[in-house]
């Protein structure tokens, strides 16, 4: 089976940090509203200081975790991917259940020129099975191949 | 223009009364939940008559339809108009539905629904009765393959199951929900508020001056009281659920016609639709304890795109009935045969889910003790939940027997599903951290349609089983799904 590109790690950093960046943003108001208004027991930016420290831990290990754990592989009637730090998730989908199927990349995505396949069945849990972190040509090429798999099918 | 308007219909002009009343309804009680009257009031009184009323009449005259047998157009919209077509071949169902306005005025909702979306998508309300079945009858013979149905419904034919109002009443008390209780206290909290009445003025209606001396006595024992309450909550959620299952299933009847399965309930919304079979895509057989000590059962059918939207994914074929009686009628709308044994789960899971319920238990039983100390004694429960643990792993089970996998699970809610191979979406394997150190994963077979809670799942399996089972799965739900195995698939196929 196959690894994401190691790039995605980089992309993923990125979004932890912009994620508890928000936090840290709660964190230094509520800091700053109890240094000035002198209560609380607490010395002054402890709050802050715990997001930082978490937020650089979950930022170093996290993406790098699950980047470990995750594979994909590509088969002639199926697709397969093992995702998972804590609750290791395999799932296959029968590639004749696919209903659509995109290829999307926001815009961290773009400037490490990475895609992610989409791909939609008609099941509750499993309805949109997203791959991130592949090239942007490995996404596209898995798409023909989905696409053309559906499509011969139908036939 | 004269051509549009004889082909195009308005609907019902009592329509507007149906908007108006909903309207108006929002209006009083926007009104009565505002104590001082004042400038606002009068603010909402002219919004109401200079916006909403013309905005109402506008979207009546803007509302038109057009029915033939190959397609049904419907122009709406006051600013941006929608014109939508839906041809006859794309459309899965039709329901007629009457709540208790409609069927004073004599009108009907009509509701069309195609695949793919799970909200109706043409929906016509309000038209006069003759207008709703003369739309459904033209449809349905537009529809190639209901043709040899297009008889009238209800009570042409013997319904192959029906529930007397005695059954319903009975259902009712066999069915115990907290949900209602909630109900019942949201009811009672939004009529506090507006000052109808309140506990506080029952009590004093009741008793009189003898109610304050009654409270301050029964205050002394709060232990006795809080039972009380939680006595009193349970009867008024189990009187609410008998009343609102009475209002919901009453003269509930189910036809398994050629095509199409057929039901009709509801006491003052009467609903009724029909179902194809293709639709089912899988079944589910539930049941309490109280309802297992006289051998009663529901059955459910999970359907992809739904009736109406009222039971998501999971539709009731059958509220009550005896196991006989559901064993009689389930194989007739999807075909299987219950195994003669189940196999077990790996029995790691009693450690694993004793183990998570009493940490469950000493997390919750910690945080209340931090307020009130007592309550260390109700670690005393543990010993229960092992059981518990040890009745789930003994009512949990499995078999794959003709082509559908049969999984039963609960201790307390039993379940059992029967899931057809053809149906299978995708097939997942997941374990957590302790999973792994034990050996053991969960296996879950997606189906369209499948809730998120009750979806068919097994739970601790030991690692090769579930490698083995999803294999022979796999290969099955391929065979079973190939071109030359049965032409039914492309049409289940969504």
């Amino acid at each position: 089976m196959h690894p994401l590109d190691p790039a995605v790690k980089t992309v993923w950093m990125i979004k932890c940090l912009l994620v508890w960046g928000l936090l840290l943003i709660g964190g230094l108001t509520a800091d700053l509203i109890r240094l000035f208004s002198g209560e609380g027991q607490l010395p002054p930016g402890t709050i802050t200081g715990m997001i930082v420290v978490f937020t650089a831990l979950w930022t170093f290990f996290i993406p790098r975790l699950r980047y470990r754990f995750w594979r994909y592989e590509l088969r002639k009637e199926e697709l397969e991917l093992v995702r998972g730090i804590w609750r290791r998730v395999t799932t296959i989908v029968p590639l004749k259940r696919i209903q659509h199927l995109d290829v999307s990349q926001d815009i961290i995505e773009r400037n490490f020129e990475l895609g992610r396949l989409v791909v939609h069945t008609a099941g509750t849990r499993s309805s949109d099975v997203v791959v991130p972190g592949l090239r942007y040509e490995e996404a596209a090429r898995m798409r023909n191949e989905v696409r053309q798999f559906i499509t011969g099918e139908a036939v | 223009m004269e051509a549009a308007d004889r082909k195009f219909r308005r609907l019902h002009p009592l329509t507007l009364v149906h908007r108006a009343g909903a309207a108006t309804l929002a209006f009083v009680l926007m009104i009565t939940s505002n104590n001082d009257f004042s400038i606002v009031i009068l603010i909402f009184t002219v919004v109401y008559a200079v916006v909403l009323a013309p905005w109402l009449i506008a979207q009546y005259i803007r509302f038109t339809y057009h029915v033939s047998e190959r397609e049904i157009f419907i122009n709406s919209g006051v600013f941006s108009h929608v014109r939508r077509n839906i041809p006859v071949g794309r459309i899965q169902n039709v329901a007629i539905e009457r709540n208790i306005l409609a069927r004073l005025l004599g009108t009907a909702a009509v509701k069309i629904e195609t695949a793919g979306s799970t909200a109706a998508e043409g929906v016509l309300a309000y038209v006069g009765l003759a207008e709703a079945h003369r739309i459904r009858t033209l449809l349905r013979s537009g529809a190639a393959h209901a043709m040899e149905e297009n008889t009238l419904p209800a009570a042409a034919s013997a319904p192959d199951f029906a529930m007397s109002i005695g059954r319903v009443l009975l259902s009712g008390v066999y069915q115990f929900s907290l949900g209602y209780f909630v109900l019942v206290f949201a009811i009672f909290g939004q009529a506090q508020q507006f000052g109808i009445f309140g506990p506080e003025e029952i009590t004093n209606w009741l008793f009189g001056d003898m109610a304050e001396a009654f409270i301050g006595r029964l205050l002394e024992f709060p232990l006795l009281v809080g039972i009380a309450i939680a006595l009193i909550a349970v009867l008024l959620g189990w009187v609410t659920g008998i009343v609102v299952n009475l209002f919901r299933h009453y003269n509930f009847r189910l036809e398994l016609r050629t095509e199409k399965i057929y039901r009709c309930y509801g006491l003052t919304t009467l609903r009724e639709g029909t179902l194809p079979y293709g639709r089912v895509q899988s079944l589910l057989i539930c049941s309490n304890p109280l309802m297992r000590l006289r051998q009663w059962f529901r059955l459910e059918m999970q359907t992809l795109g739904f009736e109406g939207g009222h039971y998501q994914g999971f539709q009731l074929a059958m509220p009550f009935a005896k196991w006989n009686d559901v064993m009689a009628l389930a194989p007739r709308i999807c075909s299987f045969s219950l195994p003669d044994s189940y196999e077990s789960v790996a029995n790691v899971t009693v450690r694993r889910m004793g183990l998570r319920y009493s940490l469950a238990l000493v997390v919750l039983v910690g945080t209340v003790y931090l307020f009130w100390k007592p309550a260390i004694w109700g670690l005393g429960v543990m010993p229960l939940l092992w059981v518990l643990a040890l009745l789930q792993y003994w009512c949990h089970g499995w078999a794959f027997v003709d082509e559908n996998l049969v999984i039963r699970r609960g201790a307390i809610r039993q379940r059992l599903w029967i899931v057809p191979a053809e149906r299978f979406q995708a097939f997942q394997t997941s374990a957590t951290f302790f999973q792994r150190q034990l050996g053991v994963c969960s296996l879950t077979v997606d189906t369209a349609g499948a809730g998120i809670l009750r979806r068919p799942k097994i739970i601790d399996l030991h690692t090769e089983t579930a490698n083995l089972l999803t294999h022979t799965l796999y290969d099955v739900f391929q065979s079973t799904t190939s071109p030359s195995h049965s032409a039914t698939e492309s049409r289940s196929l969504l």
